[in-house]
């Protein structure tokens, strides 16, 4: 029940008073929109201090945004060892810098007089819920590693069953203490923004880019066409615009449509076929395989060749089993460790038996085993996915 | 072609004595606000010095105003892209100690302090935290030290004068020193205007005043590094940057600004100017020796039926044609070319144009009366002041146009002395009038407009067009002591 309020009714509620009250306190006191610079009062630290912090959130946001809007290109870029890595390295930087950040931006309004002068209790309450949040994210990213890489199959498939309307709680109720807290206080902050200075995030001047450096406004023509005449906002920058516009509605539609049905439905689009995976003839019987195979695969909008691998077991009796390679706990890779005939996970040290069988760890439910057939010695498996976290196998 | 007015300002700087009533009549107006207490929209500096807020010339450490190159027209401070990686933290943005903290005192301690043997003090409370301070500077710190070796050896147009001049500027018995009363120049190419990411700052199609749009404004804080004038502030209570509005609402019931009005030696002109708005951009990127010329050119003649017919083709109401031939500024700036733009290197095309002044170099006092110089052709080329600092300051370093100026200025002064003493040598009057260029009627006309001109005459208010301005409101006042001007509703610093 109260998972339902912290990770349903919360998250809604928090997004209603975000628009509602943004857009409110935009038509009603716009006056008070502002970054609310501290710059003139205190100039030195708040260099070490903002600097560091927006470079680091706006990418930290960036990350957490991209997988939300587009899994498969995340999950793609996860794919090599190498570029997870990168992930795991850029995102651990990013966190200290927001962190660094943060840190001294609260340290310079409590001990610069000037700083403190002009901070209003909002900003106390704002400061608070971003440092908890860095902390909390700088945690987990030291504490459950490859975070970046199973964020796309815990809080993503959350926040998309959010935004689709049919909320799905099950993917991160199961979480550790910590991600779930990271989890409602993002919410806590999106609540925020209409109270708080935090409403300077969407005044971002993008028009500054191309609008002309002069500004002339005049009354004149205003009565003719009914609105302030902007003589600097010449025509030849409307038709600039214009052009813009259409082509970013353009190809923005072009993009929504496999959006839109990956939302719908977030499987792979394509239905999963059979894979030829090799020969399994010289497998050993109690000594699993790992066996690689390509399979062409498409993500919303991409095709690509995918290398793909499974765990095939040949039991005493010469039975076969397949395992998806993916740790039902958080999607993690597991191994074989012949040295005490397990599978072992090493993201969070799940311990399955050579049957699947739970044996220790947080896993909830068994190796996730897959459909398979043989010809001529050919092993052809139906490759699937399932979600996890969750003690059902339930297909992605 | 496109003919724009522009509400423009001639300050003559022999007439101003230094009394800042200008400054208070301008603070009580507008800027009698918390957060904005440090601001002086308007304020007078003492030259040469370092001014307010300090070193505001030395564009090395503000990167104010325009670049100078072949390329297109560029922000000294950023490009547009940079804007966005500054935005975080402006790097030239000045701070609070380069104006001053404001401060009070606690005068209630007078009041209210236990009796007791030592006489109560008001100590030094700063505006901004409410705490005691130590005064380090304040507003006009620097007033009169013109010789001083920290306030006008700092003064980033000593440069441009030699070793020699400069020892000489600092002896004692040749001691000299001007005030240079500013406010926003409401420039034709503004810096402050280009530099907002928001787009929050815009000019008045009809006057081409230039105003901070407070609901737009989102504290990005670039107009204040922009302005190379330094004359846009950051309200550090508000979040907004707020700048002179150049009293609008009094012109617009056709009075001149406050500063103008109360200005003790009536040394403030104001007037429209008819200008050729295609050509600002070209104008700005004169090299530095014309631009002088370069801002005289772009202004039209006002009684060209050409131009007149060309005007009223572009949207200029007849009535602005009017006040523009009736405009002194037009008479300072153009006919008589004795009106200079400070800093025109700043290529904001500044809109406000000062009549340097003629210190008495050339005169001496012998035997207890007041002679002037014998030689004084060439007297005017070593002045007191070298010209190579007025130049710096008026010309972007072109003397001679400084020279000329104080031909014209000493011709009116001798020929209106030959005139009421009558111990002026004839043949030398005329033939500095020759040199001067200038005749004795434009002599007299000059003096009219110097010494005799009446209110109305020095003020040509441009009547209030008010179906064309998009500022009219009930009553500009009404929240002046919260919000400033023209505010209807109460404005608060946001949550
Ligand atoms: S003087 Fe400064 S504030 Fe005034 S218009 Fe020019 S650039 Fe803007
Ligand atoms: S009021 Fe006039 S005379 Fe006095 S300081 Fe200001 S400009 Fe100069
Ligand atoms: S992913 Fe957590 S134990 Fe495997």
């Amino acid at each position: 029940m109260a998972d339902g309020i912290y990770f349903v009714v919360f998250p809604y509620l928090a997004f209603f008073f975000a628009v509602f009250g943004g857009v409110y306190r935009f038509n009603a006191r716009r006056y008070t929109f502002s970054s609310s610079s501290s710059q003139l009062l205190e100039n030195r630290a708040l260099f070490w201090g903002s600097v560091p912090w927006h470079y680091g959130i706006i990418l930290i946001l960036l990350a957490h945004l991209i997988p939300i809007i587009h899994a498969p290109l995340w999950i793609w870029l996860h794919r090599e060892p190498l570029r997870m890595f990168f992930f795991e390295l850029a995102g651990a930087a990013l966190g200290f810098l927001t962190l660094l950040g943060i840190f001294v931006l609260i340290a310079r309004r409590i001990f610069n007089p000037g700083a403190r002068a002009v901070t209003t209790a909002m900003d106390w309450v704002l400061l608070a819920a971003l440092a908890l949040q860095v902390l909390a994210g700088f945690y987990i990213t030291f504490f459950y590693r490859w975070g970046s890489a199973w964020y796309v199959y815990t809080a993503v498939p959350w926040l998309r069953s959010l935004v689709s309307l049919n909320p799905h709680m099950e993917y991160i109720t199961p979480l550790p203490w910590v991600l779930r807290l990271h989890a409602v206080n993002a919410f806590v902050i999106i609540g925020l923004f209409p109270f708080t200075r935090l409403v300077h995030v969407v005044s971002v001047p993008f028009s500054y880019l191309w609008r002309p450096y002069q500004i002339d406004i005049g009354y004149k023509k205003s009565r003719e066409e009914g609105q302030p005449e902007g003589e600097g906002i010449s025509r030849r920058n409307f038709f600039l615009k214009a052009v813009i516009g259409t082509l970013s509605a353009v190809s923005g539609l072009i993009l929504l449509v496999p959006y839109i049905k990956a939302i719908i439905s977030p499987a792979p689009l394509k239905k999963t076929e059979w894979s030829k995976v090799g020969d399994i003839s010289s497998i050993m019987p109690q000594q699993p395989k790992a066996m690689n195979f390509e399979m062409e695969s498409v993500e919303a909008y991409m095709h690509h060749m995918a290398l793909r691998s499974v765990w095939v077991v040949k039991e005493s009796g010469g039975e076969l089993k397949v395992f998806s390679p993916i740790c039902p706990h958080l999607g993690c890779h597991y191994r074989w460790d012949p040295g005490t005939g397990h599978f072992e996970c090493p993201c969070h040290g799940s311990v399955f038996s050579i049957t699947g069988t739970v044996l220790g760890g947080p896993a909830p439910r068994p190796l996730d085993t897959l459909p398979f057939r043989i010809e001529n010695n050919i092993l052809y498996v139906k490759w699937e996915r399932f979600e996890v976290g969750i003690p059902q196998k339930v297909r992605i | 072609m496109k003919i724009r007015a522009q509400v423009s300002m001639v300050f003559h700087l022999d007439k101003c004595i230094g009394c800042h009533t200008c400054s208070i009549a301008c603070k009580n107006l507008w800027t009698s606000r918390r957060g904005t207490e440090y601001m002086w929209w308007n304020n007078v500096e003492t030259k040469p010095g370092t001014g307010y807020p300090t070193l505001w010339e030395d564009q090395g450490k503000y990167k104010g105003g325009w670049k100078h190159g072949k390329e297109k027209p560029g922000l000294l401070l950023q490009g547009r892209a940079a804007a966005f990686m500054n935005i975080f933290f402006n790097p030239f943005l000045p701070s609070i100690d380069d104006y001053y903290e404001p401060w009070t005192y606690s005068y209630r301690d007078l009041f209210d302090s236990p009796h007791g043997e030592d006489q109560p003090v008001a100590m030094p409370v700063s505006e901004i935290t409410g705490k005691n301070m130590e005064i380090e500077a304040g507003p006009n710190w620097d007033d009169d030290l013109g010789g001083s070796y920290i306030y006008a050896a700092g003064d980033p147009n000593m440069k441009a004068v030699t070793e020699e001049e400069r020892r000489q500027m600092f002896e004692l018995e040749r001691m000299i020193f001007f005030y240079l009363p500013r406010i926003c120049n409401h420039c034709l190419n503004p810096g402050c205007l280009a530099a907002c990411p928001a787009g929050a700052i815009y000019k008045r199609a009809e006057d081409g005043i230039v105003l901070v749009g407070q609901d737009k404004c989102r504290a990005w804080r670039m107009c204040v590094s922009g302005c190379p004038y330094k004359k846009v502030y950051y309200n550090w209570e508000t979040g907004k940057s707020e700048k002179c509005i150049l009293c609008y609402p009094r012109q617009e019931t056709g009075q001149p600004p406050a500063c103008f009005h109360s200005c003790v030696g009536r040394i403030r002109y104001l007037g429209m100017l008819l200008y050729d708005a295609d050509r600002i951009e070209q104008t700005a990127a004169l090299p530095g020796s014309g631009l002088v010329k370069g801002f005289r050119e772009i202004v039209l003649d006002p009684f060209d039926p050409g131009v007149i017919k060309k005007a009223g083709e572009d949207g200029v109401p007849e009535q602005a044609i009017k006040a523009a031939q009736a405009s002194p500024v037009y008479k300072y700036l153009v006919k008589w070319k004795l009106a200079l733009p400070l800093h025109p290197e700043f290529r904001t095309i500044p809109m406000l144009f000062y009549v340097p002044s003629l210190l008495p170099v050339t005169a001496s006092v012998r035997n207890g009366l007041y002679e002037p110089a014998d030689e004084f052709f060439g007297a005017l080329e070593n002045t007191r002041v070298p010209a190579a600092y007025l130049a710096s300051l008026f010309t972007a370093g072109d003397s001679s146009e400084i020279v000329a100026v104080n031909k014209k200025l000493y011709a009116v002064r001798l020929f209106k002395r030959a005139q009421s003493v009558g111990d002026v040598d004839r043949k030398k009057l005329d033939r500095l009038l020759e040199e001067a260029q200038t005749t004795p009627e434009e002599i007299e006309e000059i003096y009219q407009m110097t010494s005799l001109a009446a209110y109305r005459e020095r003020f040509a208010v441009p009547p209030f067009m008010r179906e064309q301005a998009i500022e009219a409101m009930e009553d500009p006042a009404a929240r002046k002591g919260d919000a400033g001007a023209g505010f209807i509703s109460k404005m608060k610093r946001g949550w």
